[in-house]
């Protein structure tokens, strides 16, 4: 093999063979965590470039699922007709995110393999169940290895993916029903999240369920799902769902906030939507 | 090893040795200098090109990436009537003041005002929240841009 140090893929098989040829690589989608975070002077480590791979990037509409292409930007997980009608907390966290240049580029794929504890996306891929597929070659053929988001991420930028693996869909399961996501930052745009919010509001069996999932208050995002009763003491049951998830809740005091305010401003963002009010943000 | 691209509406070739970003490609090799560097990593949109119509931040973009895509930099826009129409108003309504940021900002202005979107101060806002400018306190540039619709303003 030719001893570039930048390997331009035009298609999945090509990008897995690189995978497994050239230990140490770095594949890069979208490049918009990735280059900013790899030092110019550094030429030991080989890249993959799959970015511009078309078949990765698609959405596509099955019985019970959205099936998104690992390369498929952010900017068209936003704008897609589909992704608004069948997933809107998708789309919703999707259009919250850096800013119109970075997510015409960064992929949801890149999002999920960043793995950064306050990622918009993947709190929102958190409460919807989200399952990350990881193709590998193994022989002569691909093999698909299907994690639920909860246990593909491991920590702060850590995932299960192994070297020869390369993200290559996100299947995302409809939940129907009512979707609210809330971000807060310290800016309307490139604000890294100092809390998320991703609730939804469904039914498992014809049970009323409602799933909650946190960002930015733990090393990864935190997800739990509640039967929803309507009780009639309502502030009670409210106050006990909110509580659950506070107990899920370990975040960190940094530059951009507090920790005692993340998990203040979080439990506030709860209760507030848990008793079915809307927040206009403008 | 050589790459090939659209840039500016011309088929340009240059040789590239792998790691370059697109921004330094477009600086450094095409004496393009009207796209600045800010930060470096896709914060500030001071970089801010069109790749294949679509606003980007040229400082994370590996510049073998674009081959065969088309680019289109500050100085690919002079003439152009949408263009023409938001830089006399960004001028006119005083939105530049050190100018750093101002290529950038007519970029994504230029996208927003040509998908013929309406123009409203919350949409200007939130589709231009990828160019951060030091000096105007945004404002002139929000009505300049706000003045640069269609059926708007000066022309």
């Amino acid at each position: 093999m030719d001893n570039h140090a930048e390997w331009n893929a035009k298609n999945i098989n090509d990008a897995l063979l690189w995978r497994q040829q050239l230990p140490g690589s770095i594949v890069i989608a979208g490049g918009t965590d990735v280059i900013p975070k790899l030092s110019i002077h550094s030429n030991d480590q080989p890249w993959i470039y799959i970015g511009g791979v078309a078949e990765l990037s698609y959405i596509h509409e099955a019985e019970n699922s959205l099936e998104i292409g690992a390369c498929t930007r952010i900017s068209e997980i936003e704008k897609s007709d589909l992704v608004r009608r069948r997933c809107p907390l998708l789309a919703d966290a999707a259009s919250k995110m850096a800013s119109p240049q970075i997510r015409n580029r960064g992929t949801i794929g890149g999002n999920i393999v960043n793995a950064s504890p306050a990622g918009d996306a993947l709190t929102a891929l958190y409460a919807l169940g989200a399952v990350v597929v990881c193709s590998e070659l193994q022989g002569d053929t691909i093999s698909e290895l299907e994690t639920e988001i909860e246990n593909f991420v491991k920590g702060p930028g850590m995932t299960a993916l192994s070297p020869g693996q390369i993200v290559t869909k996100i299947i995302v399961p409809f939940q129907n029903g009512r979707h609210v996501f809330e971000k807060i930052g310290g800016r309307r745009a490139i604000a890294v999240s100092i809390g998320a919010a991703a609730i939804i509001w469904t039914e498992k069996n014809a049970v009323p369920v409602v799933r909650i999932a946190v960002g930015a208050c733990a090393r990864t995002p935190v997800v739990k799902e509640f039967p929803y009763v309507i009780h009639e003491d309502e502030e009670k049951e409210e106050s006990s769902i909110v509580d659950s998830v506070y107990e899920l809740l370990s975040p960190i005091s940094d530059i951009r906030a507090p920790a005692e305010y993340r998990v203040n401003l979080i439990r506030s963002v709860l209760q507030f939507h848990l008793r079915g009010y809307e927040i206009r943000c403008s | 090893m050589q790459l090939n691209f659209i840039l500016n509406g011309n088929p340009v070739s240059c040789e590239i040795v792998g790691r370059e970003v697109l921004v330094d490609v477009l600086r450094d090799t095409f004496h393009l200098t009207g796209t600045k560097i800010g930060c470096r990593e896709g914060v500030c949109g001071a970089c801010t090109v069109l790749l294949d119509g679509q606003n980007v931040n040229s400082c994370l973009i590996p510049a073998f990436s674009v081959a065969d895509r088309e680019v289109t930099t500050i100085e690919g826009l002079r003439s152009d009537p949408i263009a023409k129409r938001l830089m006399n108003n960004i001028a006119g309504e005083n939105g530049s003041q050190c100018g750093f940021c101002t290529p950038g900002m007519v970029i994504s202005g230029y996208v927003l005002v040509k998908s013929g979107v309406t123009l409203t101060e919350e949409t200007i806002r939130r589709e231009m929240a990828g160019n951060l400018c030091r000096c105007t306190g945004y404002e002139k540039i929000v009505d300049a841009v706000m003045k640069s619709g269609e059926n708007n303003g000066d022309q």
